[in-house]
């Protein structure tokens, strides 16, 4: 299940590319972008009958150098019947040799909906994450911690023309990732990591959520490559 | 081990143990699903245990709609307290927040004890109550006693097993409206709940059906299997997953194994067994007041509905059997076309009650006693007249948003609804 693979390239211009996670600076207007692959494990209580494991999630990310130690990024995320799309900056600052730190903020827009046989429904929500980083720089190995508090800004399901529920500003829990970046061919960057998850809401099943608002763990395992 | 990449880049040993390290972790961490909460109880019973008991006749006179004048952080501004089965439950609207009372009284003076729950979450704890013998304990335990102006309940609350000590008030305003004693079916999801609500029993098992009750159900919902011997057992799940069942020597499709292996080797998660559907009748009938079971056909295997129909007598003729028991009505559920068209083949199948979830004139052609359309597919006024008109129920499933209960306990012609969260349908109703 987690045997997977991923392309990707780098246009760092000036600069020798990077590993993607880690939280580095990156020249003003100098940019890098990575391909990801996640697979999500969903709790059985939610799921029920269905398979735990989902189609897993594609994502395009791209970092942008901004002056003073800024970075942008720029996300989106699919599984086909959900889009996600993540804008965010980031203030990189590295207190020792081989620490590097990333303190920001993302928005995102979630937007599924599924229209085939006896489905009609949709969702549209949005989040922001407060994420911290920190990475530490090995002689060609990073590894990357990143701790992040997802708040549900709002949250909109429709089943044809009810809107089922709708609300705004509910803290939606935390998500701890760690990942592990490697050079792999030339320059190309390696990706592996998990994601662990403790949330109220996880987008990617907005289908499957029911109405309880307990903590699930949901872990995702995730593999990606700078293109 | 080392691996080369093409590049002649080494991948270190650390990266594989990283790799080998993540790996377990995942799969183990995703198998911890967290679904059991401790109920708290109080320690050797509790004060209540130096009390004498309180019939629940006396108990009634507390049913009525109260003001929350300390605890609306928790409970919510006004709530609406019953006898629930052989409980009194306290039924609130934030977050379908219930409280579970046992009663008994000392010198005049009522004791309420017991715990409260949020169902949407994990929130409980322990709740201490009592009626002054002024403020209305006199009245409810010494017949003959006059009612005070003023019915004044007061204690305290916490959380989880703590020691209460928040403080709760609570003060009589009104009885029940003529439109809330109207008879309203509170239909239970599985037998009382979903085990993914963190309830205190599994869901579709015996011991969920005898207290189903004290969250306001007035009937239930159960999901029925035929066993490989051809015996109808209660169970959701095509499967026996970690969902639902203890780790054990079975695994795979659930309807692949005869009753006696599912008997003996399997264990529901919070250590129950898979009841026959005949055990499960026979708690209903001998063991609650319930007024209402909805058996919910899950497998398309044909015989299921033939051989559930002389259980289904059988507890109709108990009920007889048991003194002061309400009417029980038991509805064979017709969910699929495939189980409607295996129903129409059974002779006199029009003398059998059944629900049909399909349409409303496939309900009257089979002349089922209940009509159930999905919830989404709105409040339906004019079809529910008409099947009032045929004398047939209307109830909608499975209802779990705060706002559409409200709406469709208030401003639909439903006669009822299938929830899991049976006390805040029964907030609602209570409050019309």
């Amino acid at each position: 299940m987690f045997v997977s693979f991923a392309v990707a390239s780098a246009q760092t211009i000036g600069t020798r590319p990077g590993p993607m996670q880690y939280p580095e600076a990156l020249a003003p207007y100098n940019f890098k972008t990575a391909l990801e692959m996640a697979f999500l494990k969903m709790p059985e209580a939610v799921v029920e009958e269905s398979d735990t494991y989902r189609w897993p999630a594609w994502a395009l990310d791209v970092f942008m150098g901004l002056p003073e130690n800024i970075v942008a990024e720029g996300k989106i995320t699919t599984q086909f019947i959900n889009w996600h799309f993540q804008l965010g900056t980031k203030w990189q600052w590295s207190p020792v040799e081989n620490v590097r730190t990333y303190v920001g903020v993302d928005y995102a827009y979630f937007m599924g909906g599924i229209g085939s046989g006896t489905f009609d429904n949709s969702n549209r929500s949005s989040f922001a994450y407060v994420n911290v980083s920190v990475g530490y720089h090995f002689n060609k190995i990073t590894l990357t911690l990143k701790e992040e508090l997802n708040y549900l800004l709002s949250r909109k399901d429709r089943a044809g023309d009810i809107t089922i529920r709708s609300f705004t500003n509910k803290f939606n829990g935390v998500t701890t990732s760690l990942y592990l970046e490697q050079e792999f061919w030339k320059d190309q960057q390696f990706l592996i990591g998990i994601r662990a998850n403790y949330l109220k809401f996880v987008y990617q099943n907005w289908l499957l959520f029911p109405v309880s608002e307990v903590y699930y763990f949901v872990p995702e395992f995730v593999l990606g490559i700078r293109l | 081990m080392k691996l080369i990449s093409r590049s002649g880049i080494c991948i270190g040993d650390s990266f594989i143990r990283f790799i080998s390290l993540l790996t377990p972790l995942i799969l183990i961490s995703a198998c911890t699903e967290g679904t059991l909460l401790e109920i708290p109880d109080f320690r050797r019973g509790g004060f209540l245990a130096q009390t004498d008991e309180l019939p629940v006749s006396k108990s009634a006179k507390l049913e009525g709609v109260w003001e929350v004048i300390k605890g609306t952080e928790v409970f919510g501004d006004s709530i609406a307290i019953m006898v629930s089965g052989d409980r009194l439950t306290v039924y609130a609207q934030p977050s379908a927040g219930y409280i579970v009372l046992e009663t008994g009284v000392l010198d005049s003076v009522v004791f309420l004890q017991g715990y409260w729950r949020q169902q949407v979450n994990s929130n409980t704890g322990l709740v201490n109550l009592y009626l002054p013998k002024l403020k209305g304990g006199g009245w409810v335990s010494i017949d003959g006693s006059a009612r005070p102006d003023t019915l004044l309940m007061v204690g305290t609350y916490g959380n989880g097993e703590a020691n209460p000590s928040k403080d709760i008030v609570l003060r009589w305003i009104r009885p029940f409206s003529v439109r809330a004693m109207q008879p309203y079916l509170v239909i239970a999801h599985r037998g009382g709940g979903r085990t993914s609500d963190r309830i205190p029993y599994s869901e579709n098992t015996v011991e969920l059906i005898r207290i189903a009750e004290r969250f306001g159900s007035n009937a239930i919902e159960v999901d029925v299997r035929l066993s490989r011997d051809g015996i109808p057992f209660i169970y959701h799940d095509s499967k026996l997953n970690p969902r639902l069942v203890q780790r054990g020597a079975l695994v795979g499709p659930a309807e692949s194994y005869p009753m006696k292996a599912l008997k003996d080797f399997v264990t529901l998660v919070q250590g129950e067994s898979i009841p026959t559907l005949e055990e499960a009748l026979k708690t209903v009938v001998f063991e609650t007041n319930l007024r209402g079971v909805y058996l919910d056909t899950k497998t398309e295997n044909v015989g299921l509905v033939s051989k559930m129909i002389p259980l289904v007598q059988k507890a109709i003729q108990d009920v007889a059997l048991v003194e002061n028991r309400p009417p029980l009505t038991i509805v064979i559920g017709i969910p699929t076309q495939v189980v409607y068209d295996e129903f129409v083949r059974i002779p006199n199948h029009k003398l059998v009650p059944s629900l049909c979830e399909l349409s409303l004139d496939q309900a009257i052609a089979i002349n089922s006693l209940v009509w159930a359309p999905r919830w989404t597919l709105g409040t339906q006024d004019a079809e529910i007249q008409r099947a009032h008109n045929q004398m047939m129920a209307a109830v909608t499933w499975t209802m779990d948003i705060d706002e559409f209960i409200k709406e469709y306990v208030n401003n639909s012609s439903f006669d009822g609804i299938l929830t899991n969260y049976p006390s805040l349908v029964r907030y609602y109703q209570l409050m019309r």
